[in-house]
């Protein structure tokens, strides 16, 4: 009895102990949850192919944004569409044009890619015609021995139903024949490639610019006695290519709307044209004349203040400062601050607006004084800059035309269509300087 | 007589062959993976984010993610499970209920996981609108541990003497104390094993994982963030082949946790065991 | 005081109970909903014996994907069992203590391991294997067996050893006094006495079988055709959930409910077939006795 007693006292502790382990465990559990805020984050998933690309573009953009978080991914194409149209996905991904049934969802084409056919290294066929492809692919030739290749079975690897590529595949390849269902399916680019680089024996369809990217390598064949490279896509003459879209419920706004603009915008596509994609028309930001475009919503008072505070952040930089902010009507209407600091920086800030309703959107241009001055990521070059929409009667003075002085070397640089904010976080960033 | 010997002989080799072939199938899969991925676990592996797909950085997100997705999970599922077999147990009689409830547990501790993981995705991500994070991931796990953690737990509870609850009703111990101080630290030890069971499910799940947590490759800044486990991540690099080298590593990460968990289950039953022969 | 206690935790007990049930049908309750509007639709035998599965063109046949499920769950039996009863032999009987204080943690951890890493394991050494020496394309059915068969491992020598380790000193003691050897007494005496618990394992190690999803992804290589042999790749029940539920919206949606409604009826039927076969061997023994 006695030792019963004891025990029981033991085994008291022991559940106190474990009583309050589990309250500790709900108490964290609680603590984290309210640490639960709907994040700043933008969801974005779907297509395996367009996958690596959206995380090479996410790890760039978070360089420029650190507060904002971009969550990638994949599922497939038609994955990522419904995810977007359900809302689980603020981006949708997808290697294949939107169907009819998803016509009412809000699409843009960020890139072009190639579909490329692969075989073995090893595999002596390195040339097929498209509709020798067919064939294979629906199972009508089987040895490799009808190709023009050794007298073994032909492994046909293939994606699942709901991807983009073999969509995109089905359309410009197969026609109105089926691929086989006794082709093996994979759900993903890599895990083709993967299975293709190991057997000799095998074909499948990837993603062009994944050709070059893996381990163990892979031979993309000749389509036609063309070569299965992005300059083909380019001219022409290689025709297996699709599209890559971001497809949203409705026009995105916010975070995701900002992201889709980095996509688009010079440094996105730079990035993805080194990648091994196809862009749109203009792949290399040439220097251009920015023109005004005009924005009546824009807070423009507030980007003033802000400019006013930004000023005091270069302050401390700089040996001689000059700010002038010229006012309309009471209001701030062009603040232009200047500044020299020892050696050779020198940089100007500078905002404006035009008068009246039809306000012009800011430019901000930070002149570069230095061998020669590296254009930062994500802005371009401008020569000039029309100042003619400017109110004439504005007592400015600036006299713009004298820059670049001589004997010095100057570049000018601009954020065109973006925020301030993420203009100067760059330019902070590139600069040193901590808010 | 001799055909006997010679038949014992015979059986003898064979299963000692069987015993021998498990054996090196056992050491073909964890020395393999042990030998490619131990070098691969440097600090740096364990404590940077992956960078570049995978293919550089570390793991450290990952094992965040595994652990929180894990410990959640657990924690929603522990009291609930528990409380569940203990109710069945002890206050209710044995009646159609109970009966139902007991072989919906068995049964729905079987369905493949894959089932739960689509009711999870469906359900959790796509009707409330959650998303991918740690939190549809756990609440889709605790879901599927529910019914074995019932199960083990109600098994171990029933397992205790009756004469334990006999005893403390005599000594005037209400049902609560009863429960509290006889039954569950006797029961303490199966239960232990059910979550021990569960725990290693939840590190496992491939699937499920992937399509209510997500795969994004930062650190889970809370509950409602999407995360990446070890388990996906290593299911994602080796069939992509992306970084065999780091999937290897994530690989032996793995066995060498599970490892562990076996052996803290296994020093911690022991303690069990040990202070009751000790009587 | 005692008796708020009293109250309160057996109303606690009630509320986590309630809760719990309330999840259990909850899930039951949504995959019926989900998947039986496809089944009515599309119709029992249609569903369940239809050859084609192309959901989109609303062909809805899931007979593949059975075959390969049973294919696959018969292979790795036939691979697991005889290995994994004659291990749990081992133990209970011809190891030495040593030996069985590190073969049975090992057996646990073998059973703790992913499955991806199984998967991966036998995509890299199962599947070149077979396509270098047998032909095919390596991923099929029979890879699919062979790890299978290894994963279930575990689960069969951890039950089947118990239910021989339950078994009353006295039959082997009783058998080796009437000039048994070591390895009749097992065969004629043990084993039979076991029987129940053995084919509980089995049963239980199948189970296991047919719901793996992982490693069968990585090692069938997912044909929606029949097979035509062992070296054919193949989609098991649970393959084509995983793979497709991805992106699976309506009645594809609903239709992979529904395989997730037949795979429920399958482990049904399987936990009560082990059920009853464990509770006759109860009775057994109590009329022994």
């Amino acid at each position: 009895m006695r030792n019963k007693n004891a025990e029981c006292r033991n085994k008291n502790a022991k559940c106190r102990n474990i009583k309050f382990f589990f309250m500790a465990l709900l108490m964290l559990s609680a603590l984290f949850l309210s640490g639960c805020r709907p994040e700043h984050s933008v969801v974005i998933a779907g297509s395996t192919s367009v996958l690596p690309y959206a995380e090479i573009l996410a790890e760039a953009y978070a360089h420029l944004h650190a507060a904002d978080e971009i969550d990638v991914q994949g599922g497939g194409s038609s994955a990522g569409i419904t995810a977007a149209e359900s809302g689980a996905a603020d981006i949708g991904m997808s290697s294949r044009s939107l169907k009819e049934s998803e016509k009412h969802l809000w699409s843009i084409e960020i890139a072009k890619d190639g579909l490329a056919v692969i075989v073995h290294p090893g595999n002596p066929v390195a040339d097929l015609t498209l509709e020798q492809v067919r064939a294979v692919f629906a199972r009508e030739i089987t040895s490799w021995s009808q190709v023009g290749g050794a007298d073994y079975d032909i492994n046909v690897i293939a994606r699942e139903e709901g991807s983009g590529s073999r969509s995109a595949f089905e359309d410009l390849v197969m026609g109105e024949s089926k691929i086989s269902p006794r082709a093996i399916v994979q759900a993903s680019n890599g895990a083709v490639r993967q299975l293709v680089s190991g057997d000799k024996n095998a074909i499948g369809f990837i993603s062009l610019g994944l050709v070059e990217e893996g381990e163990k390598p892979v031979k993309a064949l000749r389509l036609g006695g063309v070569e299965a490279a992005r300059e083909n896509v380019v001219n022409g003459t290689y025709s297996l290519f699709r599209p890559f879209l971001f497809v949203c419920a409705r026009e995105p706004e916010g975070d995701a709307m900002a992201f889709v603009e980095f996509a688009l915008s010079p440094e996105g596509r730079r990035i993805l044209e080194a990648e091994g994609l196809v862009t749109g028309p203009s792949t290399t930001p040439e220097p251009t004349t920015v023109p005004f475009i005009t924005d009546p919503n824009f807070d423009y008072i507030g980007l003033f203040k802000r400019l006013e505070g930004v000023w005091n952040v270069i302050r401390p930089y700089a040996d001689n400062e000059y700010n002038y902010f010229f006012y309309r009507n009471g209001e701030p209407n062009l603040f232009v601050g200047y500044y020299e600091s020892e050696g050779s920086d020198f940089g100007t800030l500078i905002g404006g607006r035009s008068k009246g309703e039809n306000t012009a959107q800011l430019i901000f241009m930070i002149p570069a004084v230095s061998e020669e001055p590296e254009r930062p990521p994500g802005w371009i070059e401008i020569v000039s800059v029309d100042f003619n929409s400017l109110d004439s009667d504005n007592e400015i003075g600036i006299q713009f035309e004298n820059y670049p002085r001589e004997g010095e070397n100057w570049r000018t640089f601009a954020y065109a269509g973006a925020t301030f904010e993420e203009a100067w976080d760059v330019y902070a960033n590139a600069r040193g300087y901590t808010n | 007589m001799k055909q006997a010997h010679f038949r014992e002989k015979i059986a003898r080799v064979v299963i000692w062959a069987a015993a021998l072939l498990v054996m090196a199938v056992l050491g073909a899969v964890v020395v393999y993976i042990l030998y490619k991925g131990l070098p691969m676990l440097s600090w740096e592996f364990l404590t940077q984010i992956p960078r570049d797909m995978g293919r550089a950085g570390g793991i450290s997100s990952t094992i965040v993610g595994t652990l929180l997705l894990t410990l959640v999970a657990v924690a929603i599922a522990i009291p609930f499970g528990i409380g569940t077999a203990f109710y069945l147990a002890e206050y209710t009689r044995e009646n159609i209920v109970t009966r139902i409830i007991r072989f919906s547990a068995e049964s729905l501790a079987g369905i493949p996981s894959i089932v739960y993981g689509l009711f999870g995705f469906i359900f959790f991500v796509i009707m409330l609108k959650l998303r991918w994070n740690i939190l549809s991931g756990a609440l889709t796990m605790a879901f599927m541990i529910l019914p074995t953690m019932i199960r083990t737990a109600e098994e171990a509870i029933r397992a205790v003497p009756q004469s334990y609850r006999e005893v403390s009703f005599s000594l005037g111990g209400t049902k609560w104390q009863t429960i509290a101080r006889a039954v569950f630290p006797s029961a303490l030890r199966g239960i232990a094993n059910g979550v021990i069971l569960s725990v290693g499910r939840c590190i496992a799940e491939t699937a499920a994982v992937m399509l209510t947590a997500g795969s994004a490759l930062r650190m889970p800044a809370s509950l409602l963030s999407p995360t990446r486990t070890m388990a996906v991540h290593f299911y994602m690099l080796a069939t992509e082949g992306i970084s065999m080298p780091n999937a290897y590593g994530t690989a032996a990460l793995l066995v060498i946790l599970i490892f562990l968990i076996n052996v803290v289950a296994n020093m911690l039953v022991n303690r069990f065991v040990g202070k009751k022969e000790s009587r | 005081m005692k008796k708020f206690r009293e109250k309160l935790s057996g109303r606690i007990f009630l509320a986590l109970a309630i809760s719990s049930v309330a999840a259990l049908a909850l899930i039951t309750v949504f995959i019926l909903v989900q998947g039986l509007p496809i089944i009515k639709s599309v119709g029992l035998i249609d569903f369940v014996f239809g050859m084609t599965w192309a959901p989109t063109q609303g062909e809805f046949g899931i007979f593949p994907m059975i075959v390969g499920s049973v294919a696959v769950t018969l292979g790795a039996a036939i691979v697991g069992v005889p290995v994994g009863v004659c291990c749990a032999i081992f133990l209970a009987e011809f190891a030495p203590a040593a030996l069985r204080n590190v073969f049975r943690p090992a057996i646990q951890l073998l059973a703790g391991i992913p499955s991806v890493v199984y998967g991966f394991w036998g995509l890299l050494f199962v599947v070149p294997l077979i396509r270098d020496y047998l032909g095919g394309p390596g991923l099929s059915i029979l890879a699919g067996s062979i790890i299978l068969g290894i994963m279930i491992l575990p689960t069969i020598i951890s039950i089947a050893e118990v239910s021989l380790l339950a078994l009353p000193r006295q039959y082997k003691e009783g058998a080796l006094a009437l000039g048994m050897t070591h390895w009749q007494a097992i065969k004629s005496v043990l084993l039979p006495a076991a029987k129940s618990g053995i084919v509980a394992a089995v049963i239980l190690g199948i189970g296991r079988a047919i719901g793996e999803t992982m490693a069968v992804i990585m090692v069938l290589g997912n044909a929606v055709a029949l097979p035509g042999s062992i070296l054919d790749p193949v989609r098991t029940l649970t393959t084509n959930i995983g793979i497709e539920m991805g992106y699976a919206a309506g009645e594809h949606q609903q239709a992979l409910f529904a395989t997730g409604i037949v795979l429920f009826v399958v482990i049904m039927l399987l936990n009560s077939t082990a059920q009853y076969i464990t509770r006759g061997n109860k009775v057994n023994r109590g009329k022994k006795k």
